[in-house]
């Protein structure tokens, strides 16, 4: 290549990188024969003294220490001066030889490890969480995934921070269909930085405005393995703990991966709580204002007296009392997620007692208010995938207005409206509110979405 | 943009549906029990008098002290009464909650009509409201407190319904079947007698019988339990006997009372019961050992009592020219032709037969068979 160009190489890449603060220089050997030129930050200087710098001056023989050199399975020869630039902007060291030039893998990588899961923990099961860094979720997946079938396409996103991006798929099982249009969508985004699944998940859905989120992110090794061998296809992202699986049924954000591990029966169970938690975190407040201001006849004549008693100090109609303890129990649920772990109690101390205690005895909400509204928090809480109880709490409030205005008969409409709008949604043409599992079907018989 | 025109129509439709406005619960005082009473004043007897008990719930609710407010007023008709009364109290009143009517006799003796299709249009009084006769008045069967009553009228509630106490001398009947009572040809409204007797108690073990529309009778408390026995299944009681010489007291564990309305050799309806029941010895006063054959002796004079009473009952029944079992609806349904059976089953009732077969089982406990 230096042949083509006019300038040598090492004096090209020396020119570009002057203004560089960890840009290094050297030159080697016992007659200064071998031209190193690394990025100081992106190498590993261990790998550089112990391979390039002590043999450099054993060896002596200028001959001997090229093929030395290009004996590294990791080393190679750039084509031009751009591929040059890219391999030492990912951590390569350059050697120039008589002005040949060699690109010598000295990758420094910087990881967190793999840590435990702690946004999906679970009580027995593997306790890995996918890491920041992608060779090393590869290696976690293709640990628990032993097949030649699993394929790994590896792309680069980002115009700036070229951050690789690998599709993983069980070449037998997987949709093509799906497989393509992720193919496609990942291959289309156009952003200059991309650092998050979430980030990737969000350029990669068509649909402009979702209430829903249509792929599950995740940050479970065993999950991204589960998916793939039900013919799912997964995507994994460096510098991100987390993997995106599509496409996804509404179910999907209702398993935990205990399920699996439990007795059939203690499986089924955790599910319907966790569908009744559902119901309740979404209607409970819609259904109190109903109660409370609509259709009292409805409830036991002691819960409505009981309603009435514990409202009648409160000055206010029922759906302000709703809308403050629902908002003061979100800022709460805020507050105690991104205090750092030494105030995150006091928080819940302070806002438990407060809010529970001093609101009920100076009459501003109601007994039942306060009770009503950890309900819905708690049972917001079950929602195993927190992408899902997110939206759940918003739905929410959509619901609640819906009663405020129409009171039962809202609430009947806008849980009706909510089926109705689940069921047109698809995931990568796939029907989304399926409430069983994605069934494997031969490539033949496979339905459009 | 005819996407959107169609929805702001269907929400503003659905505002129409909304039924009730918007009155938060603390705003509203429920109506528990309505009596309906002829006021004693001889001038003001084509009146009514209403009188409305109201649960005032408390602030606190652990203390449970929820007390009754009492409201009588008296108008020449009931919605004129009701508007009255909402103008003596705080609260708008919801009816939404009521769940027993009570009529004072001497309203029952009088007409009845006007206040089950006043209960049956409104649309807030619910058709499971439990209705009785009050005697002496409604209002002081209304009035009554109770000593366990933790919630106003809620003693009335527990015992007419079988929620509560579940006895054999308390007929339960609900709003809407009194309603259809009143309405359907062959069929008469019946109506449990509700008692106030001081200080606290209200007793019930009566039943009333209408014609269409005003009280005729007020039954005794065993002809009540027999008519409860022939009209329901599973009737929760216990009979007392004397078998040669010894006195048995048994516990009803099931019954079921089955009838046919044959027409006789002589032209004549036969109305034909059967009265099945197994039951259980509770009390055996002499101490006698119990075997065998004492026990079909039992069974039999069991069966006997049965018999004798429940004819005497129908035939009782029938003198008063009234159907509170619905015999007629049922000729009717097996016998019509668009025409002349209800004319045909006026004409046979009055002459109608009755038969009753009984057949109880007694057992005892330990008993092997």
């Amino acid at each position: 290549m230096s042949s083509k160009t006019k300038k040598p190489a090492d004096e090209w890449l020396a020119e570009k990188m002057s203004g560089q603060v960890d840009f290094e220089e050297r030159r080697l050997g016992p007659g200064d024969e071998f031209h190193v030129q690394y990025m100081r930050t992106l190498t590993n200087s261990d790998i550089i003294f112990r391979f390039i710098v002590t043999p450099s001056y054993e060896m002596g023989d200028v001959q001997a220490f090229k093929n030395y050199i290009a004996s590294f399975p990791g080393t190679v020869q750039p084509k031009d001066m751009e591929q040059l630039m890219e391999y030492v902007l990912k951590g390569y060291v350059v050697i120039t030889i008589e002005s040949e030039c060699y690109l010598f893998e000295a990758v420094k990588t910087e990881t967190s490890g793999i840590g435990e899961a702690i946004n999906e923990a679970i009580v027995q099961g593997p306790r890995d969480a996918l890491s920041e860094n992608i060779e090393l979720n590869i290696n976690l997946i293709r640990r628990r995934y032993q097949s030649s079938a699993l394929k790994i396409e590896m792309l680069t996103v980002g115009n700036v921070s070229k951050t690789t991006v690998a599709i993983l798929y069980d070449a037998d099982r997987v949709d093509r269909q799906v497989l393509d249009e992720m193919r496609e969508k990942i291959g289309g985004v156009k952003v200059d930085i991309l650092q998050s699944a979430g980030e990737l998940e969000k350029y990669i859905t068509t649909q402009k405005f979702r209430v829903f989120p249509t792929m599950v992110v995740t940050e479970r090794p065993d999950r991204v393995v589960f998916n793939i061998a039900e013919g799912k296809v997964a995507v994994l992202m460096n510098t991100t703990g987390f993997a995106i699986l599509a496409p996804t049924i509404f179910t999907d954000f209702f398993t935990a991966m205990d399920d699996k591990i439990q007795v059939p029966l203690v499986g089924w169970f955790l599910k319907v709580i966790r569908y009744i938690g559902l119901f309740m975190t979404l209607t409970l407040p819609g259904f109190y204002v109903t109660f409370a201001s609509y259709n009292p006849e409805i409830l036991k004549v002691q819960i409505s007296l009981l309603i009435a008693g514990s409202r009648a100090a409160v000055p206010y109609p029922s759906f302000m009392e709703v809308f403050l303890m629902l908002l003061m129990m979100e800022f709460l649920t805020e507050a105690s997620l991104r205090l750092p772990k030494a105030i995150g109690p006091t928080a819940t101390t302070v806002g438990g007692l407060i809010l529970g205690q001093a609101a009920t005895q100076a009459g501003l909400v109601s007994n039942i208010m306060i009770i009503l509204v950890s309900a819905v928090a708690i049972s917001n809480f079950i929602i195993p995938l927190s992408m899902m109880g997110y939206t759940v709490r918003v739905i929410k409030y959509i619901i609640v207005l819906f009663a405020i205005t129409f009171g039962l008969v809202g609430m009947v409409v806008s849980v009706v409206g909510l089926i109705l709008y689940l069921s047109g949604m698809r995931s990568f043409g796939r029907p989304y509110l399926k409430m069983t599992l994605l069934e494997i079907k031969s490539k033949g018989e496979r339905r459009n979405g | 943009m005819r996407k959107g025109i169609c929805c702001l129509i269907a929400i503003v439709l659905l505002v129409t549906l909304t039924g009730c406005q918007f009155k938060d619960i603390d705003k509203r005082s429920f109506v528990l029990a309505i009596g309906v009473d002829r006021p004693e004043d001889p001038n003001q007897r084509d009146q009514y008098e209403v009188t409305l008990k109201m649960a005032i719930p408390e602030g606190d609710p652990t203390k449970r002290s929820q007390e009754a407010v009492i409201i009588t007023e008296i108008a020449k008709s009931v919605p004129e009464a009701i508007r009255l009364i909402k103008s003596k109290i705080d609260k708008e009143p919801d009816f939404s909650h009521c769940k027993v009517m009570v009529f004072g006799e001497s309203f029952a003796r009088d007409n009845i009509v006007s206040m089950t299709d006043w209960t049956a249009r409104r649309r807030d009084i619910q058709l499971i409201m439990y209705v009785a006769v009050g005697k002496p008045s409604a209002k002081e069967v209304v009035n009554m407190q109770t000593k366990s009553e933790r919630l106003p009228g809620n003693a009335l509630i527990l015992s007419l319904g079988t929620e509560g106490t579940e006895s054999p001398f308390i007929t339960t009947i609900y709003s809407f079947d009194l309603h259809r009572r009143v309405n359907e040809r062959g069929m008469d409204p019946l109506m449990p007698v509700v008692e106030a007797k001081k200080p606290d108690m209200l007793v019930i073990d009566k039943v009333a019988l209408f014609d269409k529309k005003k009280m005729v009778s007020i039954l005794s408390p065993d002809e009540t339990r027999m008519l409860n026995l022939l009209r329901t299944r599973n009737l929760r009681t216990s009979f007392h006997i004397e078998a040669e010489g010894q006195k048995i007291d048994y516990n009803l564990e099931s019954s079921r009372p089955k009838y046919r309305i044959k027409t006789g050799k002589n032209g004549k309806a036969v109305i034909a019961y059967k009265l099945s029941g197994k039951a259980m010895i509770e009390t055996n006063e002499e101490g006698a050992k119990m075997d065998g054959l004492r026990m079909k002796e039992a069974s039999k004079t069991a069966n006997k009592r049965w018999e004798e009473d429940s004819m005497k009952l129908l035939k009782k029944v029938q003198s008063l020219g009234v159907d509170p079992f619905g015999w007629g609806l049922r000729y009717t349904s097996r016998n019509w032709n668009n025409n002349t059976e209800l004319k045909q089953w006026q004409q046979l009732y009055p002459e109608a037969e009755f038969q009753v077969k009984a057949n109880v089982k007694i057992q005892y406990s330990g008993m092997i068979r």
